[in-house]
């Protein structure tokens, strides 16, 4: 065969600078124990590579796909000890879900996304994954939100045999929108970005016909430079659809969009920082409705068994496709054969383009003609690419010119991986009484609704189509008026099982809280896990099947307080995990989310975790949303009150003098959610609405008004620890608290549940429109419940 | 051969005060733009098969008006600025114009590109490039040109 020109004639020979050189100058995103070990290879094998060699190299190797930082060796400093992780995931995050080995974890870390059992027949799963597309939405927010979204959708699609979306989620940190930051040259402001990610995850759901119907948007200026997309994708699968395999001699069938120049090195971008010189070719634009054609004929193909394995073509193309596809077995590949955008690519880029709505099958020779039938019919593009071989190689050609040629062994098998040092010192924190301010209680809480962390996202969910499928029995936007901010949303999936006797749901939610990471990371994993079952419960998921997904977003991991911060939240997540007894089953993480600001300066993002949870709800009939619905009915408090203001809203807009954290108790948190449940079940709960952002005070503001009634409520009988100010009564954000409005008749039943534990009656709900609080006689506010609203109700967009 | 659509005056106040208020929102006051969407069409169509396309598929005859020519504005002055995507960037609707052209019957054209154009009234050449390049486009994806029209 005749060899591709693009050869790298001298790379064997070239020293460390060289290599280095060569890297920066190709954008491989390689480091310099990487680029050894692939010298060593091809010295080994005495020849020279080809460009499309190093450039299948770099993508497998590459954070995106292999998560190199995450399942590395870490040496950690902390407290004048040290500790080594020879994997830091896997003695974190899949140990606890090892450990826990719940029968009803289906699939686990071994696919696109984790799969949990789901109905009453047991023959369906729910398939759940998250992914981030950060990078690319800071330098084009429109086409980088869509191109997540269709990525995340493809996931599932991509999970086992193929999976059927049936709820989109998305979560956004953006800087502040009144940010007076000096951006540098082509950073785009926060107000556009914002717009354009919005933009971008409404039209690629919405065509999809996917609902999107559960998620959350943060402002902090630590994003202002790099902005966090996390989109997420739940789907249903038939239970014997689950897993996949993959044989010599199966076709390698691509099906969808073709390919273009689209999307070059989308995938070693991600372990790089973005600054000014980023390359544009990192970017693609979504285009829904290949990825809607792509979908029903894969799930059409998938239930006449036609194909025997499916992957997404995600970061890396088909490059990472097929190569993940064939690890174990081997593959050879025509890339002629490939349908293209455009004439003018090169061999190399055809095989690690990133463009979008791609996926790769592999189908016995016997099904093709079948599988054709059902790709024309409708209108899915698709090309025969080669086939899996059973020689452990991936050789690519074009024209029988040589593209690759590697060991699938040393492909997946031999990426180096250096010791990265981790340290931490702990945060100075203070847990004196907050500063009486000279502001009145009422003006504070006014303050808080319309602040951007806490006020109505509307103008934003609005804008998503969260009932497509007819399937959202709780929505994100609640209440009498349909704008009361939910806690989690609840998906009866009839559309996708077409069983419409099985009453099974699912909830999925969210929780998350940057801003004790600043403070704690340790702490802000565990109450992020908090949060996410907290919101579970509040809508009456079964918790005790909650499934948790870990979805990290970092700095760079070259600075050691980074991979500190990293070590100890990993370490509350394994901690929450086994506490809840919540497994997790997929996740995703993402480095160097960081750039220069304008005068040059390194400009990082905090420790971001978002925890996303997913549970069944055993009969959405029972389901319940987070608004007051009848005068009269009493409100109890689940939890305990506990002191500090660390991480709270309060402490964003006040000086308080106060950052101390209260340690989260995950034995009493699970005993309160279990009883709650219990009621909830029996029909005793009428709302129930997390304390979290805001902290008592803004819950209740939210249940009155979106309910459209008052609430007498007295701190007095309150549980609360000893020498708690009214400050951390109505604005602290200490974990493990649920406000709860219970059904007057069924009172005496409720409190026999609640017997011995910290839920203690609090107040009643009013017909008068008015919230008035009060603490031992004292009457610390009292407000029309629609003047609290009109505070709260921001147009963010 | 560019096939200009716009909505009808009666129509377009919203889609109008909308991009007013995102330019107002980057610090920069505005009165009144005209907004126009452009369908690039390259084939060896006749002006009737153009004016087929033009009528049987780009527009919604009640609310919108089409033209294979410049938009006009009587004697006033402005800057009309052309934003199309880069040859490198996908073309979703460019793309979906490409295939319904064909099933309306008439020949696959070699390219169509989709593309907007925006008439400035009132603003200086230098006002509107700022506008243009903080609001309207991001140059990653869009390429644009400013002409002054009459």
């Amino acid at each position: 065969m005749k060899k591709y020109e693009e050869q790298i004639p001298n790379f064997i020979k070239l020293n460390k600078k060289e290599l280095m050189a060569l890297n920066d100058f190709f954008g491989w995103s390689l480091n310099l124990l990487e680029l050894k070990e692939a010298q060593d290879y091809f010295k080994k094998i005495k020849r020279a590579p080809e460009r499309g060699d190093i450039e299948t190299i770099a993508q497998t190797w590459s954070e995106h796909c292999k998560h190199k930082t995450f399942s590395g060796p870490v040496k950690f400093k902390y407290k004048g000890k040290t500790k080594r992780y020879k994997n830091l995931f896997k003695e974190t995050i899949v140990k606890a879900t090892t450990k826990l080995n719940k029968s009803w974890c289906l699939s686990v870390f071994s696919d696109n996304a984790g799969v949990v059992e789901f109905g009453k027949d047991k023959k369906w799963g729910v398939a759940f994954k998250a992914e981030t597309h950060n990078h690319p939405c800071a330098i084009e927010p429109y086409g980088g939100a869509e191109t997540g979204v269709g990525g995340v959708i493809r996931d599932i699609l991509g999970v086992g045999l193929g999976a059927k979306p049936v709820l989109n989620t998305d979560n956004f940190c953006f800087g502040k929108l009144d940010s007076k930051m000096k951006l540098p040259k082509k950073a785009l402001s926060a107000k556009r970005i914002f717009s354009g990610v919005v933009d971008g995850v409404r039209d690629y759901g919405n065509r999809m016909g996917i609902p999107t119907a559960s998620g959350g948007i943060y402002f902090d200026d630590g994003y202002t430079l790099n902005p966090l997309v996390y989109v997420g994708c739940a789907g249903m699968i038939p239970r014997n659809k689950i897993f996949k395999k993959v044989y010599p001699k199966d076709l390698i069938v691509s099906i969808g969009g073709r390919t273009g120049r689209d999307g070059i090195h989308g995938a070693t971008f991600s372990s790089a920082n973005i600054d000014e010189d980023t390359t544009t070719a990192a970017v693609q634009i979504g285009h829904a409705l290949n990825e809607k054609k792509v979908l029903d004929a894969l799930l059409k193909a998938r239930d006449l068994n036609l194909y025997s394995a499916v992957t997404d073509c995600g970061a890396g193309g088909f490059s990472s496709a097929v190569g993940e596809l064939g690890e174990e077995i081997g593959a050879r590949v025509y890339l002629e054969k490939a349908q293209l955008k455009d004439s003018k690519i090169a061999p190399w880029e055809i095989w690690i383009s990133e463009s979008q709505e791609r996926m790769v099958l592999s189908v016995p020779p016997k099904n093709l003609n079948r599988l054709k039938k059902i790709l024309e019919e409708e209108d899915c593009e698709y090309c025969v690419l080669g086939e899996f071989t059973d020689d452990k190689k991936l050789l690519v050609t074009f024209n029988n010119e040589i593209v690759v040629n590697l060991d699938m062994l040393f492909l997946h098998h031999q990426l180096p991986n250096i010791e990265k040092p981790a340290s931490y010192s702990d945060f100075k924190v203070s847990n004196k009484a907050p500063k009486k301010l000279k502001k009145n209680y009422l003006s504070i809480l006014k303050n808080i609704l319309s602040h951007v962390n806490v006020c109505s996202r509307h103008s934003v969910i609005s804008q998503y189509d969260h009932e497509v499928q007819g399937g959202t029995v709780i929505k994100p936007c609640q209440g009498k008026y349909g704008d009361g901010p939910g806690d989690a949303a609840v998906i009866w999936p009839h559309a996708a099982t077409g069983n419409m006797k099985d009453f099974s749901g699912f909830a999925v939610t969210h929780g998350f809280n940057p801003a004790l990471g600043k403070i704690n990371p340790y702490e802000m994993a565990m109450h992020s896990a908090d949060e996410a079952v907290r919101n579970l419960v509040c809508v009456g998921a079964n918790i005790k099947k909650t499934a948790f997904m870990d979805n990290f977003c970092a700095a760079s991991p070259k600075d050691p307080k980074v991979m500190g911060e990293l070590v100890l939240a990993s370490e509350g997540c394994y901690d929450a995990s086994m506490g809840f007894g919540a497994p997790f089953i997929s996740g995703k993480d993402s480095f160097y989310n960081q750039s220069k600001d304008a005068k040059g300066k390194e400009y990082p993002i905090p420790l971001t975790l978002l925890i996303s949870s997913l549970a069944p709800v055993e009969d959405i009939k029972k389901a319940i949303t987070m608004n007051f619905k009848k005068a009269e009915n009493p409100i109890y408090m689940l939890g305990k009150a506990k002191r500090g203001m660390g991480g709270s809203i309060y402490n964003e807009m006040n000086e308080s003098g106060n950052n101390f954290i209260s340690a989260l108790n995950i034995k009493e948190a699970v005993k309160l959610y279990e009883a709650l449940l219990k009621a909830i079940n029996k029909g005793f709960v009428a709302a129930a609405h997390d304390i979290s952002q805001g902290g008592f005070a803004g819950a209740i503001s939210e249940m009155a008004f979106s309910g459209g009634f008052g609430a007498d409520i007295d701190f007095e009988n309150m549980a609360k620890e000893k020498d708690i100010s009214a400050t951390e009564l109505l604005f602290g954000e200490s974990p493990s608290r649920i406000i709860i409005e219970i059904e007057k008749k069924d009172e005496k039943k409720f409190l026999k549940i609640i017997k011995g534990l910290a839920i203690k009656k609090i107040g009643i709900v009013k017909e008068e429109i008015f919230l008035d609080i009060k603490f031992a006689e004292k009457r610390l506010l009292k407000e029309d419940v629609f003047i609290l609203k009109n505070s709260w109700k921001r147009d963010l967009l | 051969m560019i096939i200009e659509v716009w909505t009808k005056d009666k129509y377009a106040k919203n889609e109008e005060l909308n991009l007013i208020n995102k330019f107002k929102a980057a610090g920069f006051n505005l009165d009144k733009i005209h907004i126009s969407r452009l369908y690039k069409i390259e084939s060896d169509f006749s002006q009737r098969e153009y004016k087929k396309i033009s009528d049987n598929l780009l527009i919604d005859k009640i609310t919108e008006k089409a033209s294979l020519k410049s938009r006009k504005f009587g004697a006033k002055k402005m800057h009309k600025s052309e934003i199309w995507l880069k040859p490198t960037s996908t073309d979703v609707v460019g793309e979906s114009v490409l295939k319904a052209i064909s099933d309306i019957g008439l020949r696959k054209p070699e390219s169509a590109r989709f593309g907007h154009a925006f008439y400035f009234e009132g603003i200086n050449e230098i006002k509107a490039r700022l506008m243009i390049e903080k609001v309207l486009i991001n140059d990653i994806i869009n390429t644009y040109k400013l002409t002054k029209v009459r």
